[in-house]
């Protein structure tokens, strides 16, 4: 089926005009705007989507604000309609010390969705919050290699999350490699949107995901690399079903207690082939394209 | 399907293999290699569960010495800890 365009530009300016969207902007400028006015710095994250083992100093604490947008993906509703997915999140975290952080999230997830014959968008808007947990088990400089334990937990009107990653990561002097394994579950109300009508039904899910990041400085405050995001859906009723992989360029710069990561994941290849999705690429399941920005402000 | 589930996991155990980026004094240090590895045993356990480790070169032996007398009271060190981990911080310098 051919996907037609024109919704795909009608959904990504909708994201930056729509009226769901601007009390975010009234939410978030003025805060970024707070940060840009404050003046050594700590951070824990390099890349946008892998996690490494490092925590923020005792009593450290930043501000991040993570914008993903998800796209291509035809099944969004159903096999006639697809639909981009603009997932933003708010992150307070603080060092505890002991090898331990949190961190606090409000989460705004918004979709556009369309059917592909015609223009109209119709959208929905969730948000949720969530609060994470990392413990650091093993230093990246002080033994061969880092280990981290993290556990976050979402709640939403409409799904509740759990997280649970092993990361494993290397610091070199100038080069970082880092790899988490994630397991979560997920218990989710579904809209489904076919011939005019609107049905929902709660719906669960485990995916389990890999995600292997490399990033060599070429500078202290900049970096260039690579994230691969391994994504597995799991079915209770049918098991393993559907696996892709993502993989593209990971970019890090800082400068003072700034700091950004940006990453690009085209989708590379369906690694699980079936009579359902027989292609080299599963846009019926996944999206086709996953970019993500992350803003962040050390104190 | 486990076989190509198992590509990142393999990655992952290269990991295993590598040692670590803090240098480990050697039996070419013989005659301080006690002291020095007394430096680092401190260095790792009062600083890095409270803040990520920094390398021995990423300073000067002058500015390890202001950081560590900043440090000083809040990692809980003596002044002969904070000598041993000073005298290994510097020691490749």
């Amino acid at each position: 089926m051919m996907i037609n365009e024109k919704p795909l530009l009608i959904g990504i300016l909708s994201l930056l005009a729509t009226d769901v969207l601007l009390p975010m902007k009234y939410i978030f400028t003025p805060i970024l705007l707070i940060l840009l006015s404050l003046t050594a710095y700590s951070q824990d994250r390099m890349f946008a989507y892998t996690y490494q083992s490092n925590v923020l100093n005792k009593g450290d604490f930043d501000f991040e604000f993570h914008n993903t947008l998800s796209t291509g993906k035809k099944g969004a509703y159903s096999h006639y309609i697809y639909g981009q997915h603009l997932d933003q999140r708010l992150e307070y975290e603080i060092g505890l010390g002991k090898n331990v952080q949190t961190a606090f999230y409000l989460n705004s997830e918004l979709f556009n969705f369309a059917d592909t014959a015609s223009t109209d968008l119709n959208q929905e808007h969730k948000f949720s919050f969530s609060n994470e947990w990392k413990w650091k088990l093993l230093d990246p400089v002080a033994n061969r290699f880092g280990l981290a334990l993290y556990e976050e937990i979402e709640v939403g009107g409409s799904n509740w999350e759990s997280e649970t990653k092993l990361i494993i990561d290397k610091r070199w002097k100038r080069d970082i490699l880092a790899f988490n394994a994630v397991k979560k579950y997920e218990i989710e109300r579904v809209v489904r949107r076919q011939d005019n009508m609107t049905s929902s039904d709660w719906y669960r899910n485990s995916p389990v995901e890999f995600n292997l990041a490399y990033m060599h400085f070429l500078r202290p405050e900049i970096g260039i690399g690579m994230e691969m995001r391994e994504n597995n859906a799991i079915d209770q009723d049918h098991g393993w079903i559907n696996s892709v992989l993502f993989a593209g360029v990971a970019f890090h710069a800082q400068t003072g207690k700034f700091f950004i990561n940006l990453t690009a994941l085209p989708q590379l290849v369906n690694m699980h082939k079936t009579k359902a999705v027989p292609g080299n690429m599963d846009v019926d399941n996944f999206e086709k394209l996953e970019a993500s920005a992350l803003i962040g402000y050390s104190f | 399907m486990k076989r190509k589930l198992t590509v990142f996991p393999f990655l992952a155990l290269l990991l295993l293999a590598c040692s670590p980026t803090l240098y480990m004094p050697d039996s070419r240090d013989a005659n301080t290699q006690p002291l020095l590895l007394e430096g680092r045993k401190l260095y790792v356990s009062h600083c890095s569960s409270c803040h990520n480790l920094h390398l021995p070169d990423e300073y000067t032996a002058i500015t390890w010495s202001h950081n560590l007398d900043e440090m000083q009271s809040k990692a809980k060190i003596n002044d002969k800890e904070k000598l041993l981990i000073f005298n290994y911080l510097t020691s490749k310098h």
